[in-house]
């Protein structure tokens, strides 16, 4: 026994040993980069984003970068820019909408820019509502029911539309008035919101439109309000969070950035889609939809090159489609005109680039969703036109964003569970919560002799896959396979979802994959080498100390002989 | 027997060196060593430090050494002007908190003998302050300072309206009876080049040489003229035009100090490639500001009107020269970045940390601060890119199993009420230091139940109606006596119009919860909340009493339950009839605990409490709500729920808590967290927790224990990267101090037990790491080699041989003999672990590796056996 381990010791030794100068070696070669010519830079804009846009300027200190950001409102972020207040701005909409007597022209020649996209999320109706004491967290409408609602065209909780659309809480719907909150200021979600009403339901906004006096009936940032329709106006995504969130706000709904929901621990409504299912903005939801985002590709024209049309995502008939999903931008200054300088350009640059790669793997802890592959891509073009720029840092290839998969399609889209089938519209209604209240049931009547309780059902937590590669393999995983939708065909397979393989750990995708392939080898290689040397090492020297010891006694006799 | 020792002699004296160089690597040699000034309270960040400088304003202006005078006080301007500053500070004494090895962090800037600030006008008297460059030991030229940030449309009010003076010119003499500086212009190129009648000290951005005249674009005209917003604005500046002076003739102020980093146009910090390497140093100038301007005639409360750069204000400043850390180490970017997460509580502590982790080859990390319900979501997530370590102050509550969990502490820290408060004394002002409050006081804060903090409460000209509950009607917790008990030098306040009440967050979290759960340790506190009356009749709103309040468990949230909605009548054009401002408009939330802090520092923590005829609807129309002004000078109340981290770095005073019958009070302090963690008890969990009610013998109520919560089913590298944090956060980064990498103000050292824990845990991560790379860990042993291997050096040191490393329930023996290839090392060796060029860095020390650790022994034992193998060759043949 103790023989068997004796001679394991010195190679363990020299295990811990090769180890040891391996690390430490790291250590010493790897040194820290040189500090980058990095300035302060100067943003302000889009509360949407800001939870984001804050923990990307927290996290970037580490490499040097200062960045400031207020949030001011996309409003504010545009007019800053456009007077050269600040370098940079965040903003949910292009220039260009009018509101009233605001004209709010794009700063073409004074301070030309690009717009990036930065940030993908969903535009959530966040409401406050109680059946007696207990809270309804799992409340699902269509879109013609919110369109009414912040139209003022339903006005109370029981209406046969809202009953129509939660068969499970039809008989409790409470007698009390709804609350439409709504933001004061200009603002982005406000645009991403009537940009849908325009696109999707255009007969209630173009008379509530009427009604307030709008002429031209279009988007607008600047909520149109009605007097006597009830409604509430607040500033700021804070804002009307905080109001919904209050306890005497019992019937209130207002738009919020999803983040918001989650942070006041509130439930968000369920959208219907045409596909016939109700959702909410889930990371993976939102990047679904988002495939049918179409951008505006015009190089040629700054004022909407890369700007967003969403109205395939509001007709996706994807039953895993957010309708009212979107993006938010960043825009980026491509002139030297001052505040500008090839040193902020350059810190401009690298911060932009963090925020599409590493940092769109924070923003799913926020609730927002990471962008799309495409639109990371087309992100890296603009930002190659900042002055400064280190251009040839801007690549995927060092990106290190875990949801961009080998064949450049976006894994979160790809590995995103279909709805469980309680959410789909019919007879039955999933009891479980949303948003900020995910943990808090509602009880459902689920009349008509369907699964009393709903909820997502066992179906969802996936199988145990082997598959390592996070892209579940049609041909070989039936698990995945059922689970996983083909986002063309919209082909989700049988009920029952998948919330992906949980061996998948977040495995960022090298375009260099002759390197990783040679560079397996190599270590390989030399791993081979070395525990070759270590297995063979010490017996190799044993015998040859005794070789060379019994030969050295043959000289001189010791006293004792060998050993 | 004796040769295998020898050999094994020599491998253990060369493992020795080996792990005494990573020990070397890993506290990081190549960064600044330097010990924190014990004199700092590592809690509130206040106290002075070794390198603290006095200088007084008679002796003159010093020098570099700031000790020899370069330049002693003399006339400047006209003899009045001189005389007027002389008459005012002439016992005048700045002292700065720090002048050596700065980074960028704040100082504590204090005077005494100042001339008291008029702050009905601030027609003068008080102090500007600036931070400049200037290589010549006699003080740096005016321009060379960050000042005029603030430009024209964004400049600073004063009273009355008046814009305060924050810029870089002034009216050439004769100055038309609104005062100018007969010394200026000092040449040509003090001239404005956009205004015959004015000079303009332009700002020459360091190692540039270039003058810039214009304060920001839209004066311009021309884009491609750079401005002073090219390299400093209102947002990054660290100027401050006002700095006040008590009546007592004290100020305080926390300065900002900047490197090359935050302030481009300073560079100060950055190498000196001139001056041999070295950091370059800095100037903080102060320039005293009378009655007078530089020609004599009166500055007519108007504000000063003349730029402190101007050539004889400029003359009668103050500097102390500022020596700097180098340029501290950055992180790779390119890599790879482990995500963690949890509650802003620890912010400050890992952007600190940050840059020190990812040195010597470590991971970089990314800290997200989410909600507390996002941990569980999280840490149960399979998707990409989610976090596998979420820091949290009680056990992560999951809907279903969850994932395994071990818990390790990391921070130590407090909630706190930080504020800036300051009194009226005739026409001068006190600035408070020390308020203190208990748990029945904020209570009523918190519930709307004092008449101002209901919406339009605090002043008259609106359509508010006091309701009928009000039974005993206090307008502000300043009229409670409980207050003014605790503070009786804060008994009245001028021009209370808008809310009182504290800022908080909208979020649920377990810090709001804490603050809730003080409330409830008292009975009578909870009483109160429940409806009962206090010895003056006030009761609580009955809004807020329908909540419970009173009732454990405590709340995680701070409602604004008042459904109260103020409509204002006057104004022309009046808002619309139906439009109103309710308790969320006027007692608005912060974003979070830092934008909460940062609104106190501005003296602003109120929201919408009036209406403005004369300001513009967001869709053009005139007419719209007014936010009312941050409360003047002498008159600021503001106070918020946040973290002494955060009340730390923004350099806000924090109250005391108190008993409400103001016995016991404690402040947040080294001291009392010490306590406050001595009396911990440990939860279901296991974790520890201060109980509000019991906080141990002067212990601080509401210190808080920060949690790890790691998830075990990760992948090696995951756990091992997750392991490196823990030990940092068990040792190297405990060190109190602002430099990178250290403990920064409002955290308290972890005490030792607390520290073995989080390295007990530590090592369980690796161990769990090297028993394979099965994200559902085997409780069985046996399947591969031990955790020797680790490739963050430090976990696989040996104990003396054979003897196996103590291992968890959960961890694989790592005792065993080494019969296949090391787990570890494959696993270390993966392309997952390292990107880029660390790779063929990988690649490099393997070689280097095997020549260093086999190299010795070989170069001893293999010739001869090589010899013997080749003659056994040359027989066979």
């Amino acid at each position: 026994m103790t023989t068997t381990s004796r001679p394991g010791r010195p190679r363990r030794w020299l295990a811990v040993a090769c180890t040891l100068v391996l690390a430490t070696g790291a250590g010493v070669l790897v040194r820290p980069p040189a500090a980058l010519a990095y300035v302060t830079i100067n943003g302000a804009g889009s509360t949407w984003s800001q939870n984001a846009v804050d923990s990307w300027r927290r996290n970037v200190a580490q490499f040097g970068m200062t960045v400031n950001y207020a949030g001011t409102g996309s409003s504010d972020g545009r007019n800053q820019f456009r007077s050269g207040t600040v370098d940079w701005a965040a903003s949910d909409i292009p220039y260009g909408i009018k509101d009233g007597n605001n004209l709010d022209l794009p700063p073409t020649q004074a301070h030309p820019f690009a717009y990036m996209p930065v940030t993908a999320g969903g535009t959530t109706f966040m409401y406050n509502l109680k059946i007696g004491n207990q809270r309804v967290t799992n409340l699902r409408l269509s879109g013609t029911t919110i369109a009414r609602i912040f139209t003022g065209g339903i006005t109370m909780w029981n209406d046969a539309a809202i009953k129509e659309d939660n068969p499970g809480l039809r008989s409790r719907l409470p007698a009390i008035r709804i609350v439409p909150v709504v933001r004061s200021e200009g603002s982005g979600s406000t645009a991403q919101l009537t940009q849908w009403m325009v696109g999707t339901q255009r007969s209630i906004w173009n008379a509530y439109c009427a009604a307030a006096r709008r002429n031209p009936c279009t988007q607008t940032s600047v909520y149109p309000i009605v007097p006597g329709r009830g409604m509430v106006a607040q500033a700021g995504d804070l804002g009307v969070a905080g109001y919904v969130a209050q306890p005497q706000a019992n019937g209130a709904i207002g738009y919020v950035q999803y983040s918001y929901a989650i942070q006041a621990g509130f439930p968000v409504v369920k959208m219907l889609n045409n596909g016939g299912y109700y959702t909410e903005p889930t990371a993976g939801h939102v990047a679904v939809s988002l495939l049918k985002a179409r951008i505006n590709q015009n190089k040629n024209d700054p004022n909407v090159y890369l700007t967003q049309d969403l109205s395939q995502v509001y007709t996706n008939t994807d039953p895993r489609t957010y309708p009212l999903s979107g993006y938010s931008y960043m825009i980026l200054p491509v002139s030297l005109n001052a505040p500008m300088t090839t040193a902020k350009g350059e810190t401009l640059a690298d911060f932009g680039k963090y925020a599409l790669c590493q940092g769109q793997t924070q923003v799913n802890a926020l609730g927002y969703s990471a962008l799309p592959i495409n639109l990371v891509q087309a992100g890296f073009d603009q930002l190659r036109k900042i002055p400064g720029a280190k251009v040839g840092n801007i690549v995927i290839r060092s990106c290190n964003n875990p949801t961009f998969s080998t064949d450049g399609t976006n894994t979160l889209a790809k590995t995103d569970p279909k709805p469980p089938d309680c959410d789909k519209k019919g007879p039955t209604q999933c009891a479980t919560g949303t948003a900020g209240a995910k943990n808090q049931e509602t009880p459902v009547n689920n009349g008509t002799g369907g699964p009393g309780g709903g909820g997502p059902g066992g179906g969802n937590t996936g199988g145990p896959s082997t598959n390592p590669s996070g892209t579940p393999d049609p041909g070989s995983n039936p698990i995945a396979q059922q689970g996983a939708c083909d986002p063309d065909t919209q082909d989700c397979g049988q009920a029952g979802g998948n919330t992906g393989d949980p061996n998948v750990f977040g495995q960022p995708v090298s375009a260099e994959a002759g390197l990783g392939g040679g560079f397996r080898i190599v270590l390989m290689v030399l791993a081979g080498v070395l525990l070759l040397a270590l297995g063979l090492g010490p017996p190799l020297i044993a015998q040859a100390g005794a070789r060379r010891r019994q030969r050295r006694s043959d000289d001189f006799t010791m006293p004792g002989g060998p050993a | 027997m004796t040769r295998r020792g020898s050999i094994r002699r020599r491998v253990a004296a060369g493992v020795a060196a080996l792990v005494a160089a990573t020990a070397l690597a890993v506290v990081d040699p190549l960064g600044p060593d330097r010990q924190a000034e014990a004199a700092i309270d590592p809690i509130s960040g206040f106290g002075g430090t070794d390198s603290a400088v006095t200088v007084k304003w008679s002796d003159g202006i010093t020098r570099s050494d700031n000790q020899t005078i370069a330049t002693p006080r003399q006339k400047s301007g006209a003899d009045a002007f001189y005389e007027d500053l002389r008459a005012r500070y002439k016992d005048l004494t700045v002292t700065v908190s720090q002048t050596e090895g700065l980074t960028h962090q704040g100082v504590q800037v204090a005077w005494t003998g100042g001339a008291p600030t008029d702050v009905s006008f601030l027609s003068g008297n008080y102090l500007q302050i600036m931070q400049c460059y200037g290589d010549a030991p006699t003080g740096p030229d005016p321009e060379g300072c960050q000042w005029g940030g603030f430009g024209v449309s964004s400049l600073p009010e004063g009273p009355g309206g008046n814009k305060l003076q924050d810029e870089r010119r002034g009216t050439k003499c004769p100055g038309f009876g609104n005062g100018c500086d007969p010394a200026e212009p000092t040449g040509p190129d003090h001239d404005n080049p956009s205004d015959a009648s004015q000079y303009y000290v332009p700002f020459i951005p360091v190692d540039t040489g270039e003058k810039i005249y214009l304060d920001d674009i839209s004066e311009g005209g021309d884009p491609t003229k750079p401005t002073l917003g090219t390299y400093f604005q209102s947002q990054s500046t660290n100027e401050v035009p006002v700095a006040a002076t008590s009546t007592d003739g004290t100020g305080q102020v926390s300065f900002e100090v900047q490197t090359g980093r935050e302030a481009t146009g300073l560079g100060c910090g950055d190498r000196d490639t001139e001056g041999g390497g070295a950091p370059r140093g800095c100037w903080l100038v102060i320039v005293p500001r009378g009655q007078l301007s530089p020609d004599a005639s009166s500055q007519n409360r108007q504000g000063v009107s003349e730029s402190p750069l101007s050539a004889s204000n400029w003359a009668q400043r103050l500097q102390v020269h500022l020596d700097f850390l180098p340029t501290s180490n950055i992180c790779p970017q390119d890599t790879v970045q482990r995500p963690v997460i949890g509650t802003e509580l620890v912010a400050n502590m890992m952007t600190s940390w940050q840059p020190a982790l990812c040195q010597n080859g470590g991971a970089v990390y990314s800290f997200t601060h989410t909600a507390d319900a996002t941990n569980a979501v999280q840490l149960a997530s399979n998707l990409p890119g989610s976090a596998g370590l979420a820091f949290t102050t009680k056990p992560i509550a999951f809907a279903d199993q969850g994932p395994p969990l071990v818990y390790a502490p990391v921070a130590v820290t407090g909630i706190t009420f930080a504020f800036r408060i300051d009194v009226r004394k005739g026409s001068e002002t006190q600035q408070v230091q020390r308020i203190g409050v208990g748990p029945e006081l904020v209570a009523k804060a918190l519930t709307q139940s004092y008449r101002g903090d209901l919406p339009g409460g605090a002043s008259s000209g609106n359509d508010f109606v006091q309701p009928e509950w009000m039974k005993a009607v206090r307008l502000t917790i300043v009229d409670d006596p409980r207050w003014k008990a605790l503070n009786p030098e804060v008994a009245t306040l001028s021009n209370a119009v808008i809310t009182l009440a504290p800022m908080t967050t909208a979020d649920q979290s377990a810090v709001n919860q804490a603050v809730w759960g003080w409330i409830q340790s008292e009975p009578g506190t909870r009483s109160w909340l429940g409806g009962t009356a206090d010895a003056g009749g006030m009761v609580v709103n009955p809004n807020y009493q329908a909540l419970k309040l009173g009732d454990p468990p405590p709340g995680s949230s701070y409602p604004r339950a008042d459904p109260t909605c103020t409509h204002i009548t006057s104004g022309n054009p009046a808002p619309p009839a139906d439009a109103c401002f309710t308790s969320v408009d006027y007692v608005p939330y912060a974003l979070n605990l830092e934008d909460a802090a940062v609104h106190v520092q501005r003296g602003n923590t109120h929201g919408t409490a009036g209406w403005d005829p004369n300001g513009l609807s967001p869709e053009g129309n005139a007419g719209w709500w007014a936010k009312p002004a941050p409360r003047a000078l002498g008159q600021r109340f503001s106070w918020a729920i946040t973290a002494a981290s955060v009340s730390a770095r923004y350099g806000l005073p924090t109250a005391n808590l108190c008993s409400s019958d103001g016995a016991g009070c404690v402040a947040p302090s080294a001291a009392s967290l010490t306590a406050a963690v001595a009396a911990a008890k440990a939860d279901s969990a296991g974790l520890l927790r201060v109980d509000p009610a019991a906080p141990g013998a002067g212990g601080y109520p509401l210190t808080q224990i920060v949690y790890a919560a790691v998830r075990t089913n990760q992948d090696p590298a995951a756990l091992r990267d997750t392991a490196a944090l823990l030990d940092y956060a068990a040792g190297a980064g405990q060190t109190s101090g602002v430099e990178v990498g250290q403990l920064p103000p409002g955290y308290l050292p972890l005490p030792a037990d607390l520290r073995a824990k989080t390295r007990a845990t530590a090592q369980t991560l690796r161990e769990i790491a090297a028993a394979g790379p099965s994200p559902s860990p085997s409780p069985s042993g046996g399947q591969t080699g031990g955790g020797d291997s680790d490739a963050n050096g430090g976990a696989g040191v040996p104990n003396g041989g054979a003897s196996p490393v103590p291992a968890s329930p959960s961890a694989v023996p790592s005792g065993g003999t080494v019969s296949q290839p090391p787990a570890g090392l494959a696993a270390g060796s993966t392309p997952d672990d390292a990107l880029g060029i660390i790779r063929w860095v990988l690649v490099a020390a393997l070689v280097a590796g095997a020549g260093g650790s086999l190299g010795g022994v070989l170069l001893r034992h293999l010739p001869p056996a090589l010899n013997r193998l080749l003659r056994r060759t040359r027989r066979a043949n």
